[in-house]
């Protein structure tokens, strides 16, 4: 059992503590990702034509020097976005709960928030890599897209089952208050006629 | 702040190099003389080396915000 101060405190604690190192290390990212498409990537193009210079690998390799920019930008980021989805999960929980949290419970919305957060992570990262993959390999971009799509379904379908508890319960409580509103109406009309 | 601006200047510089060296890329051919390397090569590792000093210098100015901006909310 977890106390519900002490877990919305840490939970606040660490988004304060995480949130501008994300912030600061996606518009890094960003910054990275415009000079390579907008600056390099044109001038390796222009070297690579071969009526001009002829340098036909620059390209890929320009790519690559950015592509290995980004995911180690994107490394660094990880470990915050874990942090900050565990913090999350954290307040979800506490919302739900009295005064204390149990552990499992804690637990089950942390794994549920962090499949979440791996999805909207890899997509924003595949997003930002897409120009300098296809400018290695073009094929390579449409293959990870597929891996990609086949991965997200899976974690957001175990991430739906992980909630599948507040979810029925959820419905039930709706279920009940229609049929409570139902039986009242039904109770007016005999009454009225 | 004067950091950040002194950063920004030295990207300018290395982005202001690779233009001019994509668009006469002759100027470059004493230096291939001097690494007995041929124009080709010497181009390529000249954009490699201007592209991860940017990057560097990018990732520089990214930590000298962040700092900024912790002290401000400090």
């Amino acid at each position: 059992m977890v106390d519900r101060e002490e877990l919305l405190a840490a939970s606040r604690r660490e988004i304060y503590d995480s949130v501008p190192k994300i912030v600061v290390g996606i518009a890094v990212a960003f910054l990275i990702w415009l000079f390579g498409v907008l600056i390099f990537q044109p001038l390796a193009r222009m070297l690579g034509d071969p009526l001009i210079f002829s340098l036909i690998g620059l390209g890929s390799l320009i790519s690559a020097i950015i592509l290995i920019a980004l995911l180690l930008i994107f490394i660094g980021i990880f470990k915050e976005v874990v942090d900050i989805t565990n913090a999350l999960a954290g307040y979800a929980a506490a919302a739900y709960s009295r005064k204390e949290t149990p552990d499992e419970k804690l637990e089950r919305y942390q794994r549920a928030f962090r499949g979440i957060a791996y999805v909207l992570l890899a997509v924003i990262l595949f997003l930002f890599l897409l120009p300098f993959i296809a400018g290695i390999i073009p094929v390579l971009a449409g293959i990870v897209l597929v891996v990609l799509v086949i991965w997200a379904i899976l974690v957001l379908f175990r991430t739906g089952r992980l909630f599948s508890v507040e979810i029925e319960r959820w419905a039930a409580d709706v279920t009940r208050k229609i049929e409570s509103h139902r039986e009242e109406m039904e109770w007016n009309e005999g009454r009225e006629e | 702040m004067k950091r950040i601006s002194i950063y920004l200047i030295f990207v300018a510089i290395w982005v202001a190099a690779s233009a001019a060296v994509a668009a006469f890329p002759t100027i470059l051919t004493p230096v291939a003389g001097v690494l007995n390397a041929p124009l080709n090569e010497t181009i390529a590792v000249f954009l490699s080396l201007m592209l991860v000093l940017t990057i560097i210098f990018l990732a520089l100015i990214g930590l000298e915000a962040g700092r900024s901006v912790a002290e401000h909310l400090q």
